[in-house]
């Protein structure tokens, strides 16, 4: 398998993970896009970039301050200084000795374990897969940005099945959110209205 | 609690006291100072002649001496080139402690360099040296002190410096945190006159190689010019009367404070100054450390910061011109905290962290539990000072 590689694992639980990059690193993934994370021999966990995160540092406060920064400074502190880019990671399912299950993972990534963003061929392998299962897991957390992720998600899957010739997929992932939001119409209409600009 | 505050509390207003009246002795001096100093800013000889007679009769004599410019001098920087590099190098350490299970010593020395107008990432360079058992624990049954680690890191810093700034494009200017001058307490620490050769011979390295070097001292405490212009005799009587006194009462005042109120614009340099000094007379005239204050503030919030230079350097105004330009730039990218962001960058590639300390200090255990050798144990007294940075439960 080939794949762009984002990151290092820096802590993982069993509902998502957080992974850490170089800044230079960072141009590769954005938010809603989906990684993978091979562990073993057949196993690998899936998961969806909710959050990009850049913390600062004492030095980077005080250019700040500074009237203008230099082209060296900058790229000084974007590949020199140890400054990582913090990737919050959403597991959406896993992939064992070819099969691929659209629930939590059986076991985390550990630290270290490198992080690859999915092809689209990857993408559409874990979408196209089961009955669109993994969705319960964007929409179960309510603290994330529930309506931004899946918009971006289901324009980033939307691209790979159609590219691959399946034009059905889309409207069935939008009947299953539907499926999922019955009881919260609220959130519904939140989704259906951002998943309107796809 | 570990401090009583009630009893800080009653000394507050008397310290409160005494910060003032020293204020107010320091306010008096610095305006007596100042008048000298505008008095006397073209008479060079005379005060030469002044500070050698001085020395005659006190080998101990430490101060500054004109070089070639007005006292009252106040040089404005010229513009930055559009090429320039910059080499920064700073260093950190682990001294041996008797408190700690295996007694060792780490020097970390971090370089950086800068090729300004570039747009090129900087370099980092850092060279991490354990020292010998047999340099820490010295023949005659003591053990290195700070004072000699520090001066071993000033040392290998320079050094470093040298190699890597000799492949820079010219110009290039080379700089450490802190005074070129090596000033260290001699009875704490043996062997300071082959430290002082050693230096030397690094000193001549610079030379040898026409580059610019340049120690940069933030917030400094010297008082050279002040005791400089303590020397000259006062204009009254009464003032002539108590010479010795009115001297020994005019050296308290920083020079900073002295040529604050000359170096008003961002930029702006002083006249350069030589060190005067048993130690800086040791080294051949080329090498000589002089000095001048550069003002690296804003234009309404004046900071200023000693300079020092080889003589080589301080004789040739265009180096000078370079490193004030140079230095102002570097000052400006930390916005409104001036300082040399590259001697920033090399400290912080430098700085040895606790836990790398701890992890030193346990891969060196390791191998002499490999080597059969007896590892010893924390100190108690290190053990429960360990001990108390943990506690959290039963802190009264």
């Amino acid at each position: 398998m080939s794949g762009i590689e984002i990151g290092r694992l820096l802590r993982s639980g069993t509902t998502g993970f957080v992974v850490g990059c170089k800044v230079q690193q960072s141009g590769a993934p954005s938010f809603g896009a989906m990684v993978r994370v091979p562990l073993e021999e057949g196993y690998q966990v899936y998961g969806l970039i909710y959050d990009i995160h850049i913390d600062d540092d004492g030095l980077i406060r005080q250019l700040i301050t500074a009237e203008n920064i230099s082209e060296e400074v900058l790229r000084d502190n974007r590949e020199n200084r140890t400054v990582p880019v913090e990737i919050g990671v959403l597991a959406l399912g896993y992939e064992e000795n070819g099969q691929v299950a659209h629930l939590l993972p059986p076991r985390p990534p550990l630290s270290l374990d490198v992080i690859y963003l999915c092809t689209p061929e990857e993408v559409v392998r874990f979408t196209g897969a089961g009955r669109l299962g993994y969705l319960r897991q964007i929409l179960r957390d309510p603290k994330l940005p529930t309506d931004e992720l899946l918009t971006a998600h289901l324009r980033q899957a939307r691209a790979a099945h159609e590219a691959g010739g399946d034009q059905g997929w889309f409207g069935e992932a939008v009947q299953e959110v539907i499926a999922l939001l019955k009881d919260d119409r609220q959130r519904l209409m939140a989704v259906l209205a951002a998943a309107s600009e796809i | 609690m570990p401090v009583n505050l009630i009893d800080i509390q009653k000394k507050l207003a008397s310290f409160s006291h005494q910060a003032k009246a020293h204020h107010q002795r320091v306010v008096s001096r610095l305006e007596t100072l100042q008048e000298r100093l505008l008095a006397y800013a073209d008479r060079l000889d005379e005060i030469k002649f002044m500070v050698n007679h001085e020395a005659e009769t006190n080998p101990r004599l430490r101060c500054a001496v004109p070089l070639d410019e007005p006292l009252d001098s106040v040089i404005p920087v010229s513009s930055l080139p559009e090429r320039i590099s910059l080499a920064a190098a700073d260093g950190s350490q682990i001294n041996p402690s008797h408190h700690a299970r295996v007694p060792f010593s780490v020097i970390n020395v971090g370089v950086v360099t800068m090729a300004c107008g570039s747009g090129e990432t900087p370099k980092v360079i850092t060279e991490s040296a354990l020292l010998d058992y047999d340099t820490v624990l010295q023949p005659e049954g003591g053990m290195l002190s700070e004072g000699g680690v520090a001066m071993k890191r000033d040392l290998r810093e320079r050094v470093l410096l040298l190699e890597v700034v000799d492949d820079l494009p010219a110009p290039a200017i080379a700089m450490v945190d802190g005074p070129l001058e090596l000033i260290r307490d001699p009875q704490a620490m043996g062997g300071f006159e082959s430290f002082v050769v050693e230096y030397e011979t690094i000193l001549t390295g610079f030379w040898q190689k026409g580059l610019t070097l340049l120690g940069y001292i933030d917030k400094s405490q010297n008082n050279l010019v002040g005791r400089m212009l303590s020397m000259i005799p006062s204009d009254t009587a009464e003032e002539r009367d108590n010479h010795k006194e009115s001297d020994r009462n005019l050296s308290g005042v920083r020079d900073i404070r002295l040529m604050e109120t000359l170096l008003g614009n961002p930029g702006d340099r002083s006249a350069i100054f030589e060190v005067y000094s048993r130690t800086a007379l040791s080294f051949r005239p080329e090498l000589r450390l002089h000095f001048f204050y550069l003002n690296v503030g804003a234009p309404d919030r004046p900071h200023l910061a000693r300079v020092e230079v080889p003589a080589w350097v301080a004789k040739d105004k265009e180096k000078v011109a370079l490193i004030q330009a140079a230095l102002l730039d570097q000052t400006q990218m930390m916005g409104s905290r001036p300082y040399p962001y590259l001697l920033h960058r090399a400290h912080e590639e430098a700085l040895i962290s606790l836990d790398e300390h701890q992890w030193v200090e346990e891969l060196i255990v390791k191998a002499f539990l490999e080597d059969g050798l007896d590892v010893g144990e924390l100190s108690n007294k290190q053990f429960l000072k360990d001990m108390d940075m943990k506690k959290t439960r039963y802190q009264r």
